[in-house]
């Protein structure tokens, strides 16, 4: 028998508004009411569903029937909305961050592949490395974003204020100045890259130690060596043209706007350009990119757009910086040079100037520019799935033709029945940077001055030698590196 | 007819860095690194107008201009246009009859000497900005310079794109460049001057 469907009461946590959802029918899930709401404009940010009297949470695919004694709670699904920062993040950045995150779960797994330092995996001489790779556990509390994440560090690291298996936090870095996962990753960024460490001198008494009170040692001594690197690694560029955009290569470019001959020039990649409305409330940026003059006017190329604290680090790479009328932004801007560009939403419009002077009428957005509401959702699919071999895999299911270089090489040449164990007694044919073992179809070879092993393509991302006690190292200690 | 091969580009300042152009659109999306096209909105306005009026039958012309560069930039700047109002004309293709050639001729020598003939312009209603077989083996193989482009608009969906050659082969059809100059005369004598030094 036909039944209309009964309307349901809607509580609205943050605005505390009461509204009545009428379903299309009995039949509709919740998530029709996810949708009307957001159609509504009463959460911009992905939205979650409670029982008012249980606080249990509902799922979207509840039928509207199954809800019809129910007092909807709706609210603003924080742990999604860190997620989709995450996947900002790695948007910009896509090779310095991994995540996963297990489903009905507040814990993710976060690798960061950013140049720290680390005692060398097998060795007794303790050496100290710059690590590519490095993992921790950021869990999410029920009272988050009014409590901070939590965050335990995971993998070796060589920090004065970072130790494996501790629960860790960027020195100096103010979660309630700052309420952005972005931010927060922007900080881990910086901390793994030293630069943001928080050290004891020989005559700070009184301060707290350090965890690590021998890589405070170190940090200390070296802290000129490692602010030049730092310089140069924070965050790579990824596209470079090298002369006015329009000229170099073969790429398409969307004029949003008009110019004026004369104005400087601004060209976005898509990426960037989706990236600023989604930042927006969350965090300021760096624009990332490249800048340069055609006769006397000025060009720009932004490649990515990085999370900025106010009071962090200025990446080489930076061209500008992405601001709103926050007291945060006023600090940032005492960090840029003059002559840099500015973004700034007003009235969800992109507005750009050089040096907050002239607005700039007209940009280009690299290849197809969709439409700036329409951004995907990260994945939110388990990446571990259990293999027949129950052995745990990263990959999917049907994912017979993503095999990595190393699973087509296991699977071509079976181990043993029986483990062999051998003493290590030399330097580990495995990558020093990013820790990866040799395969035939990757490029591992011997640094030339230490013997060490390391990719070629890692040696470019360093500009050298991991190991910080050979001469080819960009953080070379001239053999103390101890 | 224009028949130099070994043409070169004058140098001239790229319009996106020049003062006097005080408005530049764009119609489609540009594609880098190949000869960019910088259009009169004079010249634009006439072919969609033009195009608009005849529909569902073609209209084409001939477009007047300059082919420069700056730096290594090769772009071509077009001021004007003849149309063609000799021949016959079809909803599927345009006749460019040998007395309309004797008019652009005429009207070229005499009005705009030191301007080249950029190539052709012709209407697509219904059928987008893509250059038929057609063109390819009538009109284009005429204008198959490095300097030579072709316009193709299609009144139907408001859509311009042009294409050129790059190393013998047509590439495909984008977006071009609309400019307002604030002093188009200067900036037309300044166009048929460059050629003649």
């Amino acid at each position: 028998m036909f039944s209309r469907p009964q309307p349901i009461i809607v509580r609205i946590l943050e605005h505390d508004q009461l509204l009545e959802w009428r379903p299309s029918s009995a039949d509709a899930p919740a998530a029709e009411l996810i949708d009307l709401l957001a159609q509504d404009g009463h959460h911009e940010q992905p939205t979650e569903l409670v029982d008012g009297s249980t606080g249990q949470p509902i799922s979207k695919d509840t039928a509207a029937s199954a809800l019809k004694d129910a007092t909807v709670v709706a609210r603003v699904d924080h742990t999604a909305e860190a997620l989709q920062q995450l996947d900002l993040f790695q948007s910009q950045a896509k090779d310095i961050l991994d995540f996963e995150v297990w489903p009905n779960s507040s814990v993710l797994r976060i690798e960061l592949r950013y140049p720290g330092l680390a005692r060398a995996n097998g060795l007794s001489d303790g050496r100290i490395f710059l690590r590519g790779r490095h993992q921790l556990l950021m869990f999410l509390p029920a009272s988050f974003p009014d409590t901070p994440p939590q965050l335990t560090w995971l993998t070796d690291i060589f920090h004065p204020n970072f130790v494996p298996q501790r629960q860790v936090w960027p020195p100096g870095f103010h979660w309630e100045r700052n309420r952005s996962v972005l931010a927060l990753l922007a900080a881990l960024a910086e901390t793994v890259l030293g630069i943001r460490a928080r050290t004891r001198g020989p005559l700070q008494f009184f301060r707290k130690c350090p965890l690590n009170p021998e890589a405070s040692v170190w940090f200390r001594r070296h802290r000129k060596a490692m602010a030049r690197f730092a310089q140069a690694a924070h965050v790579p560029l990824e596209q470079r043209f090298g002369a006015l955009p329009l000229s170099s290569v073969d790429a398409q470019w969307k004029l949003l706007g008009r110019l004026t001959g004369g104005q400087p020039l601004v060209f976005l990649s898509d990426r960037a350009w989706e990236a600023i409305p989604r930042m927006r409330g969350h965090v300021l940026g760096w624009l990332i990119g490249e800048q340069g003059l055609w006769r006397n006017v000025r060009w720009f190329y932004v490649d990515s757009v990085f999370p900025a604290i106010s009071t962090g680090f200025r990446p080489k790479a930076a061209v500008g910086a992405l601001i709103d009328d926050s007291s945060n932004s006023k600090v940032l801007l005492e960090n840029c040079y003059d002559g840099q560009l500015m973004a700034r939403l007003r009235n969800n419009a992109l507005v750009l100037s050089v040096d907050q002077k002239d607005q700039i009428e007209g940009y280009f957005v690299k290849g197809y520019a969709r439409p700036q509401t329409d951004f995907e959702e990260p994945s939110l699919a388990p990446k571990i799935v259990v293999r027949r071999n129950n052995s745990a895999s990263l990959h999917s299911e049907d994912g017979s033709g993503d095999a990595t270089d190393c699973e087509r090489q296991v699977e071509q040449n079976p181990r043993p029945t029986s483990g062999v164990l051998r003493p290590l007694s030399q330097t580990p044919e495995i990558c020093q940077y990013c820790t990866v073992g040799d395969t035939q179809l990757n490029d591992l070879s011997a640094c030339g001055s230490c013997g060490s092993f390391v990719h070629s393509r890692c040696r470019a991302r360093l500009g050298g030698c991991p190991d910080t006690r050979c001469p080819e190292s960009p953080l070379y200690t001239g053999g103390r590196g101890r | 007819m224009e028949t130099n091969r070994g043409r070169q580009p004058i140098p001239f300042r790229l319009p996106l860095v020049e003062e006097g152009f005080e408005r530049i659109d764009a119609s489609g999306e540009i594609s880098s690194g190949q000869l960019l096209t910088f259009v009169s909105h004079d010249v634009y306005d006439f072919i969609k107008t033009h195009s608009i009026e005849n529909d569902p039958k073609e209209v084409g012309g001939v477009l007047l201009g300059q082919y420069c560069v700056d730096n290594d930039t090769r772009f071509v700047i077009i001021p004007t246009a003849v149309a063609c109002d000799l021949g016959s004309a079809t909803p599927a293709s345009i006749d460019f009859p040998p007395e309309f050639w004797q008019k652009v001729e005429e009207i070229h020598s005499a009005e705009y000497p030191g301007l080249l003939r950029l190539g052709p312009y012709h209407s697509h209603p219904g059928y987008g900005v893509q250059p038929s077989g057609t063109d390819q083996s009538t009109i284009l193989a005429s204008f198959s310079h490095p300097h030579h482009i072709s316009i193709i608009y299609d009144p139907h969906d408001d859509q311009i794109g042009y294409t050129c050659w790059q190393n013998g082969d047509l590439l495909p059809a984008c977006g071009l460049f609309v400019y307002r100059h604030r002093r188009p005369d200067d900036l037309l004598k300044q166009l048929m001057g460059a050629s003649s030094k």
